[in-house]
């Protein structure tokens, strides 16, 4: 079928489609709208109202969050921000610098275990994250590493790892070789080849690798819950979570918690839009 | 400068023996054409010379340099592939600078070679484009520059013209040569197509299932066939064969009476009870004369300038190149006879292929 735009479409099919599309439009946005609307409004309970916009809009809840102390008394939501935002760059970090390599090795080199170290990898991916909770718990605490930022960078990374390492070895295996093997007889090293040539070349899906990376230790929830005691010490999600309570709880502060910390993820995605399209090896074989 | 020398060169994939022992040298300067089927193994000598593969045995030699352990990047040699491999992310100026960049050379040395090399090729107003942006017969020309602007001793070419268009792939094959003069230096290349091959050559190395089949000037080859094999590939459209016996000098077959030039057989071979007789399209002539091909025409083909002509012979079908005018008198269905002169009959033996006519001495 053509989809040319002289194509005309009959007005009940147009319609039926619309109304299709306007209908999962409004199911994906609503949640979103509700937590908007009571993260601006003032009573910390929830409206009556279906109305999906706060009838008396006002910061109040915001003010709360950032101003959130601790138990001694000191101001503890910009600290968890610097936690969060350490953790989350670190993990990238790590990740991207561990799995590019990898994955290029998995990609190019033939070494004994390559096929079976990439199964292992999928199988480690098999397991939900609780199943390693307590096993992660002993072994960081062995290493007196709870509590620490490092301890859950370590985590994280380790756990991200092997997804990025399939996803950029896919991506690796596209690049031709000839442009490898040109480069190796223009003299460069194989270094030189795989930092000037092929990363280069595999920006988008280290992109794409690395937004994934930041926003999976970015979110994290159940790990950070379990290593993460101390109020001082904690992540955003797990700072959030404290909102909800077993006695009380504050959806006001919840809601514009879950804003400020989605605000930062969002800005990211608009900053690394450009970089996530294909085609950069383009003109580079055949015509 | 260097020629390159190759030492009874094996290489096997697993169980696949992909060459069968070459031996080949090119002198320094000479433009040598490796030709041959696909699947013969010619790419696969290019990739060992270039030093992208191993060979599993032999020797190979660039200049007096035994380079069996060399990487490529230390062999002094430039490739250019039939994909072009041009870096997609850098621009002309930077593609060819590459090779002299990750060497170290200083930026303006490489801006001065890359500039040299680019006029050399009419590159100039396109350096600072990127490959995309470019036409195939362009990114080509920049896959050439590239390789030259390390003046390197021994070029490499993979198929660098198979990716192009008819037309701009025999513009192309005379600005190669003009390259190759310009630059005197040795040249290795690769491909399948004979055209290229016969107009581009100094000397041809034509490659058969892992084995050479002939070296030599292109002329030799085309005229001068070593084995049945040889002679078929070459021309256009191909030899005619005939499997025939030959008593005291004389070829009978059904249908063919073709006496060959006694100065021409190898000692001994003047009566062979089976024998395959060659004749070239171009060779005939409408008549009767020395030797007879006669049978019936099956089809004409006119293009103009010459005709086809299809002709059952015995159990063959011949296809025979005639002038416009010699072909007007002739139509499908009807019988012809056609004349060979002795001089222009190629034997060879039927088992092993091996030819049985030598330039006389």
């Amino acid at each position: 079928m053509s989809h040319d735009a002289s194509v005309t479409v009959p007005w009940s099919k147009q319609l039926g489609r619309q109304a299709i599309l306007m209908f999962a439009t409004i199911l994906t946005l609503y949640p979103v709208l509700w937590v908007l609307k009571i993260a601006f409004s003032e009573q910390s309970g929830f409206g009556s109202s279906l109305v999906p916009w706060p009838e008396h809009p006002t910061l109040a809840n915001f003010g709360r969050v950032m101003g959130a102390v601790d138990s001694a008394g000191e101001p503890v939501f910009f600290r968890q921000v610097w936690n969060s935002t350490v953790v989350s760059l670190a993990t990238t970090a790590v990740g991207i610098a561990v799995s590019t390599t990898a994955a290029y090795a998995f990609s190019r080199f033939d070494f004994p275990g390559r096929n079976t170290g990439m199964r292992v990898f999928l199988i480690t991916q098999m397991f939900p994250g609780v199943v390693m909770a307590v096993p992660l718990y002993i072994l960081l605490d062995e290493l007196h590493l709870l509590d620490s930022m490092l301890g859950l960078t370590i985590v994280y990374s380790t756990t991200s790892v092997p997804f990025c390492v399939w996803m950029l070895k896919g991506y690796f295996d596209t690049i031709p070789r000839e442009l490898e093997e040109a480069a190796h007889v223009d003299g460069a090293s194989q270094w030189t080849i795989f930092t000037r040539i092929v990363l280069p070349l595999a920006r988008p899906a280290i992109v794409v690798t690395a937004l994934f990376g930041f926003m999976t230790a970015w979110n994290e929830f159940i790990l950070a819950a379990t290593f993460l005691s101390d109020e001082r010490a904690t992540t955003l999600p797990v700072a959030l979570q404290r909102y909800v309570d077993a006695f009380a709880t504050d959806w006001g502060g919840f809601a514009a918690g879950a804003v400020l910390v989605s605000l930062p993820v969002m800005l990211l995605f608009f900053l690394l839009q450009k970089h996530l399209v294909g085609g950069l090896t383009a003109g580079g074989v055949k015509g | 400068m260097a020629g390159v020398r190759l030492k009874g060169i094996r290489k096997s994939f697993g169980d696949v023996e992909v060459v069968k022992g070459v031996d080949l040298e090119v002198q320094d300067g000479e433009l040598l054409i490796v030709v041959g089927a696909s699947g013969c193994g010619k790419s696969t000598l290019l990739r060992l010379l270039a030093g992208l593969e191993q060979p599993s045995a032999g020797e190979i030699f660039i200049g007096d340099r035994l380079v069996n352990d060399l990487p490529p990047k230390d062999r002094d040699i430039a490739m250019v592939f039939q994909s072009y491999a041009l870096y997609p992310h850098m621009t002309v100026r930077e593609n060819m600078g590459f090779g002299l960049t990750v060497r170290g050379v200083a930026k303006s040395e490489v801006d001065r070679a890359v500039n040299n090399a680019a006029e050399l090729l009419g590159l100039t107003p396109l350096l600072d484009r990127l490959p995309k942006a470019m036409s195939g017969g362009q990114r080509q020309r920049v896959a050439m520059g590239r390789a030259s602007v390390r003046k390197p001793k021994v070029f490499l070419f993979d198929e660098p013209l198979s990716n192009l268009d008819a037309a701009l792939r025999s513009q192309m094959r005379v600005e190669l040569k003009k390259l190759h003069k310009a630059l005197g230096v040795t040249m290795f290349y690769v491909t399948h197509d004979q055209v290229e091959a016969m107009t581009l050559a100094d000397r041809i190395c034509l490659l058969n299932r892992g084995v050479v089949q002939q070296v030599g000037r292109p002329d030799e080859l085309f005229e001068w066939p070593m084995n049945r094999y040889t002679a078929a590939f070459l021309g256009s459209p191909g030899m005619n064969f005939a499997e025939g016996r030959l008593t005291d000098g004389l070829f009978e077959s059904a249908g063919l009476r073709l006496p060959v030039a006694a100065s021409h057989l190898v000692p001994g071979a003047s009566s062979v009870a089976n024998v395959v007789a060659g004749v070239r399209p171009h060779a005939v002539s409408v008549g009767a004369g020395d030797g007879t091909i006669s049978g019936q025409v099956e089809l004409l083909e006119p293009m103009g300038w010459e005709t086809h002509l299809h002709l059952r012979v015995g159990a063959n079908s011949w296809t025979l190149r005639l002038s416009a005018e010699e072909a007007r008198g002739l139509a499908a269905g009807q019988q012809a006879t056609f004349s060979v002169p002795a001089e222009a009959v190629r034997l060879f033996d039927a088992e092993t292929g091996a030819a049985l006519c030598r330039r006389p001495e």
